[in-house]
């Protein structure tokens, strides 16, 4: 635990100090509104994107962008809306708010045989999941440096008999169904590396006190190829440690996506 | 060419992430031959000196679930337990595994670290709240997740407790059911016969064996089991190994009397059903023929009932023997015992598991 608070003060340190020299620069935002969803970057009015496993995100207006996944929306109703509302220089702040419905999915989850990822004998309860997250992006030199700041609560109606679902990523993404809440932090870049190739890499935490698990800590690392301003590519892996019920566990995920902006 | 280079550089990556994942994502799978997982306890209990003979006992614990009515048994729909529930099983087995005070205990289905337990580890649990010393366990069922029925993460298996100290475990894989789909199959159980050496003080080492075979398959995966826990026995008698192998051998000895309708089975799933045994008469002959049971033959023959070890459910009295244990040396006449209520062993067992103890005592003199 030690040594986590001591890799999340030194990333803070990094990132105040990367984003606070990119505060006195001049930069042309719209060169940053494709491709850009976990930044403080807003896409342009009137503009889509989607991916098959990323959500589908409008530019409602030039500061303000909602999007949902569509791909769980029949079974997990989920909004979130990102709305940039402060810049300096090439910094830019947003705040994040999402409301998802994932009661129908637990549920669906909740039988027997194959597919019975929750007890088909314990109760799910309605579950309205919030979540709101500051974030900070810089651009220096061309370079998205984002930090963000935050919080999951799950308010529960109904009788609940839940248990957790103990699966890397999954678990730390649904511990605020059990608890009270899970603080989340991240840091993250992204940027050209050479031509239509560049990458995305980030590290991310989740604290949920009062969970029999504590906390997970997430590094990701993709490749994205921009074959065009309309198509991207992204291939890469998710590393995650976290301590669950059962104890510690490491896991490396690949992860692949195709985006489409229209 | 320059245009190829992402799509190269992408293909390596996932590559790379694809052997650092390996090709079993969620643990399950087995070598043909490993070597289990070897415990000691928190607190070292002097054991006993060595007599003539050592206690031997017996045990399918139903990994600690009592009488609890389980989705599979089909008399309920229980899948996970309460970590108070587990920790109350386990004191009543360990009150009774105290007072039966064996020199060597045989389990099977005893988890480790599945979500169903509350993940509590079984093996050194009891342990360290018995006066064993030593344990080697080895899993029959292993996934990091089951996404089947909300079983979740699982690792059960078959455990041998000493009070001496155990060396040179094996686990020998036995093949699973195909019945399955190959997805079913890959987070299905994988059988086991776990064996280790026990250096018995001032006296010849004893080779314990412990195993678990099919119990639902249909399709002669059973059977397979039983001759592969028997060719084991030979192989051992062969090379002059003294041994002594006890377990669940989901079969009736020969001359049953009831070998089908039991009451208590009320399964309607064919994949359930495991209470027919009228093909398999003569399944445990040879062990019988060429081995010292803990219960004789013709004792059985003559009252099948004080024997029985096994009910679906505690609504139902013991209906069927499925426990047994063998040896190629010679067991105390008279001293084998199925542990069915107080009267046979001082504690009523109905509640503790679906099966019941079986003992015996092993005179320390090979074959």
């Amino acid at each position: 635990m030690k040594r986590l608070r001591m890799v999340l003060v030194l990333a803070c340190a990094s990132l105040f100090f990367t984003i606070g020299s990119a505060v006195a620069q001049e930069t042309n935002y719209d060169e940053y509104r494709s491709f850009v969803s976990s930044t403080a970057m807003t896409m342009e009015h009137g503009q889509f994107e989607v991916g098959i496993f990323a959500p589908l995100r409008y530019g409602l207006t030039d500061k303000l962008e909602l999007s949902s996944h569509p791909l769980w929306f029949l079974v997990a109703p989920n909004l979130r809306a990102k709305y940039a509302f402060y810049r300096a220089g090439a910094v830019q702040l947003s705040w994040n708010s999402g409301l998802t419905y994932p009661t129908p999915l637990l549920r669906l989850l909740s039988m027997e045989g194959a597919g019975g990822v929750h007890p088909p004998d314990r109760a799910v309860p309605h579950i309205i999941s919030l979540f709101n997250e500051l974030v900070v992006t810089g651009v220096v030199e061309g370079h998205l440096v984002t930090g963000a700041l935050g919080l999951q609560v799950a308010p529960r109606f109904g009788e609940s008999q839940m248990v957790s679902i103990d699966v890397p990523v999954v678990y730390a993404r649904t511990a605020a169904f059990f608890t009270v809440a899970t603080a989340v932090a991240r840091v993250e870049v992204q940027g050209p590396i050479v031509g239509p190739i560049g990458y995305r890499s980030g590290l991310k935490g989740f604290i949920y006190p009062g969970a029999d698990g504590r906390f997970t800590i997430e590094g990701t690392g993709q490749l994205r190829w921009q074959s065009s301003p309309r198509w991207l590519v992204q291939a890469g892996y998710l590393a995650s440690y976290g301590e669950y019920p059962f104890g510690g566990d490491f896991r490396i995920l690949p992860t692949l996506d195709v985006l489409w902006a229209w | 060419m320059v245009n190829q280079i992402p799509v190269v550089i992408i293909t390596a990556l996932l590559a790379t992430v694809v052997v650092l994942t390996g090709c079993d994502p969620f643990n399950t799978r087995f070598e043909d031959l490993e070597k289990p997982q070897f415990y000691e306890a928190r607190d070292y209990v002097e054991p006993p000196a060595v007599g003539e003979d050592l206690l031997i006992l017996n045990w399918n614990i139903k990994f600690a679930g009592g009488r609890i009515d389980f989705w599979f048994d089909c008399w309920g729909d229980r899948v996970l337990m309460e970590r108070e529930e587990v920790l109350e099983n386990l004191e009543a087995l360990a009150e009774k595994i105290r007072l039966v005070d064996a020199d060597v205990l045989m389990v099977q289905e005893i988890d480790i670290d599945s979500k169903r337990g509350a993940y509590i580890d079984q093996v050194q649990w009891i342990l360290d709240n018995t006066d064993y010393n030593y344990a080697v366990y080895a899993s029959q069922w292993r996934a990091d997740f089951i996404p089947s029925d909300g079983l979740g993460r699982m690792d059960m298996g078959n455990a041998i407790f000493s009070k001496h100290p155990l060396s040179d475990g094996r686990r020998l894989a036995l093949p699973q059911s195909e019945e399955q789909d190959s997805l079913e199959r890959y987070f299905y159980l994988n059988r086991n016969i776990l064996a280790a050496r026990l250096e018995v003080p001032g006296a010849e080492d004893v080779e314990i064996l412990t195993f678990h075979v099919d119990a639902y398959s249909h399709d002669g995966t059973k059977k397979i089991h039983i001759d592969m826990v028997k060719d084991e026995f030979d192989r051992l008698h062969e090379e002059g190994v003294f041994f002594v192998g006890g377990g669940d051998l989901n079969t009736l000895p020969p001359g049953s009397e009831e070998q089908h309708v039991f009451e208590d089975a009320v399964c309607e799933l064919e994949e359930f059903m495991a209470d027919d045994y009228r093909q398999e008469e003569d399944w445990l002959q040879e062990f019988y023929d060429d081995y010292e049971p803990a219960i004789p033959l013709v004792d059985y023959q003559a009252d099948n009932e004080p024997y029985f070890s096994h009910s679906v459910h505690d609504s139902v009295f013991w209906n069927r023997k499925l426990d047994y244990i063998f040896t190629n040396g010679q067991f105390v006449e008279g001293s084998g015992l199925t542990h069915q209520d107080e009267s046979s062993g001082g504690v009523e067992t109905m509640a503790l598991s679906d099966h019941a103890p079986l003992s015996v005592r092993l005179i320390l003199e090979g074959p």
